[in-house]
């Protein structure tokens, strides 16, 4: 075990796998010489060689075409999106293409492709450069979206996600690369698509992921002075979305608080307290609440865009709204 | 620049500066007698202070207030 943070922890599983696996590339925009916009890919450049480290223009379109190419014809990229507002320009690549083409060609091919991209506001980056568009990709049968909360998970994910057969769009939030954690040493790898929980209580389930963690801990803290001790579920991975630890902890607490970065409208937060329904509906003891942005643009002011955001107070509203 | 661009040479920059459809316009108008060079000043120097003057407007203006934020979200409401 070592304390390290969220960028060191995916640097690391990266670094290890390109140990591991000729076939594991790096490829986007600044990844190399520069070693990263957020200096993930510091070093590697220098160590593994402009071969497997590829600095590529600035067209995602492209980035991701030719990382599906790549993945289709037996090599293992990681494409990096600087953000995951830039998705938008390859949409087509990734949802059309990658989600698709293992089940169009009946099998025949397998895309080994991980998707990295950096996501959410708080850094007064204006709306177009601040969004947290996770759901949009979730919705799309054929593609895993991965989203780790702490540094561990980071690493465990990562490395899953890089050997996986499967395309997967792992989400990174910009403001948690400083976020520290205890990391299990070497070959450290988690299964995809297994929720968990990261703090355990009996009063009331609250199911987050990525930034609503941080956001939810901190609620918990405040919460618990007062004698309420809420269980996280972490969700880690949105497709596939793992249920049963949530609904495990729901019968146990009769009522859910959903947290989450994105916009409420069919999000996250939509999906799950619509299974919660489906799945646990003798066990409610009041209406599932959702936290989640604002509906509007990220605005860059930055009292305006910090009231957009959820915040940990919404939380604790929200906990004491459904006791 | 918005960063200090480190992953590539100044002379490549250089370069690229004469490839710059600006002044390739520029040089366009002026070469084709559409437009002065000191016409073309003109124009640069009102750009140039009209956006002094919204940066001047920009600092000046009080924050905006929290009530403002769904403010033009749409046209019409919603």
């Amino acid at each position: 075990m070592a304390r390290i943070t969220m960028r060191e922890a995916i640097s690391q599983a990266m670094w290890e796998e390109m140990e591991r696996d000729p076939n594991v590339f790096i490829l986007g925009e600044e990844v190399g010489v520069w070693g990263g916009s957020y200096a993930v890919t510091k070093g590697f450049y220098d160590h593994f060689g402009g071969e497997r480290v590829r600095d590529t223009p600035i067209a995602e379109a492209a980035i991701i075409g030719a990382a599906i190419g790549s993945a289709m014809t037996g090599l293992r990229p990681i494409a990096e999106l600087m953000t995951i507002n830039f998705a938008f320009a390859a949409m087509d690549h990734i949802v059309n293409q990658a989600a698709k083409l293992h089940y169009m060609f009946g099998g025949q091919f397998v895309l080994p492709l991980v998707i990295r991209a950096v996501g959410g506001g708080g850094r007064q980056l204006g709306a177009t450069h601040s969004q947290t568009p996770d759901a949009v990709f979730a919705h799309f049968p054929g593609l895993k979206v991965v989203s780790p909360g702490t540094p561990a998970d980071a690493k465990g994910l990562l490395k899953a996600a890089i050997r996986s057969n499967d395309p997967i769009l792992f989400i990174e939030n910009a403001t948690m690369y400083q976020v520290r954690g205890e990391v299990p040493d070497g070959d450290y790898v988690l299964p995809i698509g297994k929720s968990t929980i990261q703090r355990p209580g009996m009063d009331v389930t609250i199911v987050t992921y990525s930034k609503g963690l941080e956001i939810s801990m901190k609620a918990a803290e405040e919460l618990a002075r007062d004698g309420i001790e809420v269980e996280i579920v972490d969700l880690r991975s949105l497709r596939p979305l793992d249920m049963v630890p949530v609904i495990e902890s729901f019968k146990k607490t009769n009522r859910a608080v959903i947290v989450e970065e994105g916009w409420k409208s069919f999000g996250v937060g939509a999906e799950v307290s619509s299974r919660i329904y489906e799945q646990a509906f003798d066990y409610v003891d009041a209406p599932v609440v959702r936290v989640a942005q604002k509906e509007v643009p990220l605005p860059y002011n930055r009292a305006l865009e910090q009231y957009a955001l959820p915040q940990p107070a919404d939380v604790v509203a929200a906990v004491r709204e459904v006791l | 620049m918005g960063d200090p661009e480190r992953y590539r040479k100044q002379e490549e920059v250089r370069k690229w500066e004469e490839h710059d459809p600006i002044g390739i316009f520029h040089a366009y108008l002026t070469g084709n007698k559409k437009a002065t060079a000191k016409a073309l000043e003109e124009i640069e120097a009102r750009a140039k202070a009209d956006v002094q003057k919204a940066v001047e407007f920009a600092e000046a203006s009080p924050e905006p207030g929290l009530d403002t934020l769904f403010d033009h979200v749409y046209v019409e409401e919603v």
